[in-house]
């Protein structure tokens, strides 16, 4: 009988053996765990990046139902090109005869309508936080939760950043061709690049007619995780731009500073915050999501675009009437 | 005896801890795969600008769609006239004949070029063609004074 009753007593509890087999299990599980939660909370970032995009492509068409074209990428009085390397007619001044660009034109299809009320539209917009006289400044220079991503580590509601680019079009920047490529860039060191191809551009006024490559295959809005920060210019270091910043139209420096191009291929240069990307802003779209970057449709759907897209699929998606198939991306 | 029992495997252990691997194992599984795209390969290289190695600037590979190639882009920063395809999240070039085009700059920041790390620009393009086999390349670019 002592024998069974031993027997009885070491079948009631677990062997050491076991309870380190399942904290081991527990362990695993929580190894799995961890890394999840931390893809849980991109995730949910990127939804809500996704509805802001998605929420500007509705704008956009709105804007269109009501002045029967899209939002001008940006309104200035001067030709885009007048050679090409001699943008914006060859101002030399940055403060001359630049007005509003898309980002504070479709203010009232996103429920800003007061914010939109507040501004002048009459005076200019001044590129930079530096320079120039308007009474816009003080309110260009507000933040604007709407245009920022919350994954970008350098956007929030301290700076006035711009996460949200028009598409101007694309191409290669190398090739001077308006139709297929770049039209024409200053000579600025690095150049920033200035295309017509797209549906947004210095003065557009592109209908849905004029997109004849379809809605579904052309991009309107993409994102950048480039931008010219408080500090970024060593010698002018309360110098910036934001996310209603007037085109720069000094021809040497011209920059459309809110549209970006299908040109260099997505997240081709690193985001560098204690340098301005002006260059990348024209140039380049990226994302913090990893694997690529979010884009707006003509027809307001929103996409993920990895970076392994087909370079000549993602310029021709930038192009609004090139007749390029589009194939899938 | 009770002290074996208690401090060695039994067979119920080695169940368990089998089990745990199997699970664990089959738990990782997904985690490994991850769209990297096509098939790229490495190019390095060495740009020549006027007789010297390029002391700043970024090459640029786009697959040559009237030559019939596709695929993702490939780029490269040249530090002091070398350039390597696969350096931070440049992923390599797909093979086949491409455009290249190459931005230069002098490498020396100042108060000209608002203190761009890479310099004032030199020239805003070179543009080549070349051909990547699906191997890993090397590949040398002579730039002539003031390209266009």
């Amino acid at each position: 009988m002592p024998s069974s009753a031993r027997r009885n007593r070491h079948c009631d509890g677990f062997t050491l053996v076991e309870l380190l087999v399942v904290i081991a299990i527990i362990g695993v599980l929580i190894a799995l765990l961890l890394p999840a939660v931390q893809q849980a909370r991109e995730s949910a970032r990127r939804i809500t990046c996704t509805n802001k995009l998605k929420q500007l492509g509705i704008a956009m068409h709105n804007y269109h139902d009501v002045h029967l074209q899209f939002a001008p990428g940006a309104i200035t009085g001067h030709n885009t090109c007048k050679n090409t390397t001699t943008p914006m007619d060859g101002v030399n001044s940055e403060c001359n005869k630049t007005f509003a660009p898309w980002t504070v034109l479709i203010l009232p299809f996103v429920e800003q309508g007061n914010l939109h009320a507040k501004f002048n539209f009459s005076k200019i917009f001044t590129p930079f936080s530096t320079s120039c006289s308007t009474p816009n400044k003080a309110l260009q220079f507000q933040p604007l939760e709407l245009y920022q991503c919350p994954s970008d580590p350098n956007s929030g509601s301290d700076v006035p950043t711009l996460n949200y680019m028009a598409c101007q079009g694309g191409g290669s920047p190398g090739t001077f061709n308006a139709q297929l490529h770049v039209a024409c860039s200053g000579t600025s060191s690095p150049t920033r690049y200035f295309f017509t191809n797209g549906m947004f551009y210095n003065n557009s006024e592109t209908r849905f007619a004029d997109v004849t490559d379809g809605t579904t295959n052309t991009f309107m809005i993409g994102e950048t995780k480039y931008h010219f920060l408080l500090g970024s210019h060593p010698s002018i270091p309360k110098r910036q731009t934001s996310w209603a910043s007037g085109q720069l139209v000094n021809s040497v420096y011209a920059t459309p500073i809110t549209m970006t191009a299908a040109a260099n291929p997505i997240n081709s240069t690193e985001a560098m915050p204690q340098i301005h990307q002006l260059p990348e802003m024209t140039s380049t779209f990226g994302s913090w999501h990893p694997g690529g970057a979010m884009f707006t449709h003509g027809d307001a759907s929103v996409h993920f675009v990895s970076e392994n897209v087909d370079l000549g699929t993602f310029r021709s998606m930038g192009r609004r009437s090139d007749g390029g198939p589009t194939g899938t991306l | 005896m009770k002290m074996h029992r208690y401090f060695l495997p039994t067979r119920q252990g080695q169940l368990w801890s089998t089990v745990a691997t199997t699970l664990a194992m089959l738990a990782t599984i997904g985690c490994s795969s991850q769209d990297d795209g096509p098939k790229r390969y490495q190019i390095t290289g060495d740009v020549i600008y006027n007789g010297k190695p390029l002391p700043a600037g970024k090459i640029y590979f786009s697959p040559d769609i009237e030559a019939g190639n596709s695929g993702p882009g490939g780029f490269a920063d040249i530090v002091d006239g070398h350039f390597d395809s696969n350096v931070g999240n440049a992923k390599g070039v797909v093979p086949g004949p491409h455009d290249v085009r190459v931005e230069g700059f002098d490498g020396k920041p100042s108060e000209k070029n608002d203190f761009h790390p890479k310099g004032s620009m030199i020239f805003p393009v070179y543009s080549d063609h070349i051909d990547v086999p699906e191997e890993a390349s090397h590949h040398e670019f002579d730039i002539p004074l003031n390209p266009s």
